[in-house]
């Protein structure tokens, strides 16, 4: 059985040194395409070869992307643009951004204006309307020129059976990632906060097949252990990201146990299964149009609340914490309806606002330390 | 060795300290307070004022707890507890029967929600802003040259509401300052920034929802028109006592004392 240690330090190291990871890639003559938030067919980059490279910001202060972009803007965008523009991001082949929201939307402009030809944009279109047949004929065409853009900057055609075998590896991969998220929840003791989100975001810069086969060795080897969790304080986290150092610390210090999430750049990028049969193009349309449950998407009867809570009650969690992103207006929007109907529920919540360019997070911990001497 | 019979609660805040020593029977038997909290002298002096205003030294003391902003750096302490949890248990000790407690801090504001048995059950934080808290008063107060205690006698002489932004304090600022270059009178500015203060906490407690009896703790509880304006706002009486100070720290040295019976 594989060692869990060794295998969490794997993670780590990818983790903690993405542009490590980078350079690899390139040393094995492959492009590498760089890809935003968030439910982005990057298994088109896949099939043309090249490494689709997660790319959600940093942690930092934005001072370059100031020149684009209002005080009041989403840091992932504010963040990623001035990765860009201070040449961290130079040998991405092109630069995957999607239309989810009003702020990314704007983003993917300003990212044309600032980086110009340096990294490419492959512009993703999404139909929000994934319910109707013609958000499906829509999806299948927009996703048919993100194949042509991905083709253009990694000088390739991608052939349907690679890219049906990517669209495979994917789902394995997600699901893999799905059972990790329970394992992890169940094994706090041997999985922590930080070494939890250093196997997510690991997975967002290793190559995929790598990613899945040592995913796979840690879910094994934490299956043979029995349960941890006695002891910590059972939280879901619902928001768009959680991989903010000072963040990962107070749960820790506060013995909080994630036994599952609602994060975007977590369970709800592993939520997507694609068919794996028929036209591959039409496959990944599917895989799109099912989703369901999520703040970003079109979600007119908000099943995203009541999803949210059953998951917590699912889970057996104690309170849920919404890390409510600055300035995302979809979260921001939800944020009280999601509190009220967790509340409905008997189930503890607290929002705690986060941001790329915060520093202090003392409140934080405040709001976090009364959770658990709340919930015990 | 004579047995120790007393129960040190410090809330070490962002602007000031508060200690309070608390007897056997859960009584308060002394308190200090400074006007400096986290990372300065303060909480040293508070702790030395209130043992010498309870008559006892540190040997008397069975069981301490430290509160406020500043508690994990009072390492001598035997525990930390927020402050939310240390406010809840103060409030509820002094005003039995109590359902929402306000707390306008230094550089946050607080609603509890208390459950029937005098626990806490809920609450809610303002965001990462100053506006609303004390240090907006503070801020505001600087302007004028007065002290902020001084504000509520201000906003008691004012004829009318001159509006202040409650969105920040930076704002706020320079608005005060145009509307001083105007001309407009300081009583009618400090009852702007008074209600400025209110819509604010009003607008957080009721995302929580406001039970009545509701008590205000914290320093700006003090402050009697914010308090009545808040009341009006709010539709329901506020309670508050000359101690609301040391209410955090109250429920901390209570705290502790629980911890060592326990």
């Amino acid at each position: 059985m594989a060692d869990i240690a060794s295998l969490l330090g794997a993670f780590s190291e990818a983790a903690a040194h993405p542009s490590k990871e980078l350079e690899k890639h390139l040393a094995a003559g492959k492009r590498v395409i760089g890809v935003g938030p968030y439910h982005v067919p990057e298994e088109l980059v896949y099939a043309a070869g090249a490494v689709p490279f997660g790319v959600w910001g940093m942690v930092g202060p934005a001072s370059e992307a100031k020149k684009y972009f209002p005080p009041f803007y989403c840091s992932i965008c504010q963040m990623t643009l001035e990765m860009g523009m201070t040449g961290v991001l130079d040998k991405l082949s092109g630069m995957m951004i999607t239309g989810l929201c009003d702020t990314l939307r704007a983003f993917s402009q300003n990212w044309k204006a600032a980086m110009g030809n340096k990294v490419p944009m492959i512009y993703v279109t999404n139909a929000q309307n994934r319910y109707l047949e013609a958000g499906r004929t829509y999806t299948i065409e927009a996703y048919t020129e993100v194949k042509r853009r991905v083709e253009e900057c990694c000088d390739t055609i991608i052939d349907d059976d690679d890219l049906m075998a990517a669209i495979k590896l994917y789902n394995q991969w997600r699901a893999a990632m799905r059972e990790f998220v329970k394992l992890a929840g169940s094994h706090p003791a041997e999985v922590s906060n930080t070494a939890r989100v250093a196997v997510v975001n690991a997975g967002y810069y290793m190559d995929k097949a790598e990613h899945l086969q040592k995913v796979r060795e840690l879910n094994d080897a934490l299956a043979q252990l029995p349960e941890s969790a006695e002891g910590y304080r059972k939280v879901v986290l619902s928001g768009i990201y959680e991989d903010i150092p000072a963040i990962t610390s107070i749960l820790e210090d506060s013995k909080i146990a994630v036994v599952a999430d609602d994060l975007a750049k977590e369970s709800r990028a592993f939520a997507r299964q694609v068919p794996e049969e028929g036209d591959p193009i039409e496959a990944l349309a599917d895989g799109w149009c099912s989703l369901r449950a999520d703040t970003e998407l079109y979600d007119p009867k908000k099943e995203h609340i009541d999803a949210l809570v059953q998951k917590a009650k699912d889970s057996g969690a104690q309170a849920v914490i919404i890390l409510l992103a600055k300035f995302c207006d979809p979260e921001e929007f939800e944020a009280p309806l999601a509190t009220r109907a967790i509340r409905d529920a008997g189930l503890k919540c607290i929002t705690v606002e986060i941001d790329q360019s915060t520093e202090s997070y003392e409140q934080a911990r405040t709001q976090v330390e009364t959770l658990a001497e709340l919930i015990g | 060795m004579a047995e120790k019979t007393y129960y040190l609660g410090i809330d070490v805040g962002s602007t000031a300290s508060k200690c309070v020593i608390a007897n056997a029977s859960g009584e308060i038997a002394g308190k200090g307070l400074a006007g400096s909290g986290a990372g300065t002298v303060g909480p040293k002096t508070a702790v030395d004022a209130a043992l010498a205003d309870a008559g006892v030294t540190m040997d008397d003391i069975a069981a301490s707890c430290a509160t406020g902003y500043g508690r994990n750096l009072m390492e001598w302490a035997d525990t930390q507890m927020s402050e939310l949890s240390c406010h809840a248990k103060g409030a509820a000790q002094l005003f039995p029967g109590v359902r929402t407690v306000i707390d306008i801090g230094g550089q946050d504001a607080k609603v509890l929600s208390i459950g029937f048995s005098g626990d806490l059950e809920n609450f809610v934080m303002n965001d990462k802003c100053a506006a609303g808290t004390g240090r907006f008063l503070d801020v505001m107060a600087s302007i004028f040259g007065c002290k902020v205690s001084d504000l509520s006698g201000y906003d008691a002489q004012s004829s009318e509401v001159a509006p202040i932004s409650s969105t920040c304090t930076v704002f706020a600022e320079s608005e005060v300052i145009s509307k001083l270059s105007e001309g407009v009178a300081i009583p009618n500015i400090v009852a702007g920034i008074h209600t400025s203060v209110v819509e604010r906490t009003a607008g957080l407690a009721r995302r929580l929802g406001v039970k009545a009896p509701v008590v205000m703790t914290g320093g700006v509880a003090l402050n009697e028109r914010l308090r009545d304006r808040l009341a009006d706002k709010l539709g329901t009486d506020i309670q508050t006592n000359e101690d609301s100070q040391f209410i955090g720290a109250y429920g901390a040295a209570l705290h502790a004392h629980e911890k060592a019976r326990s």
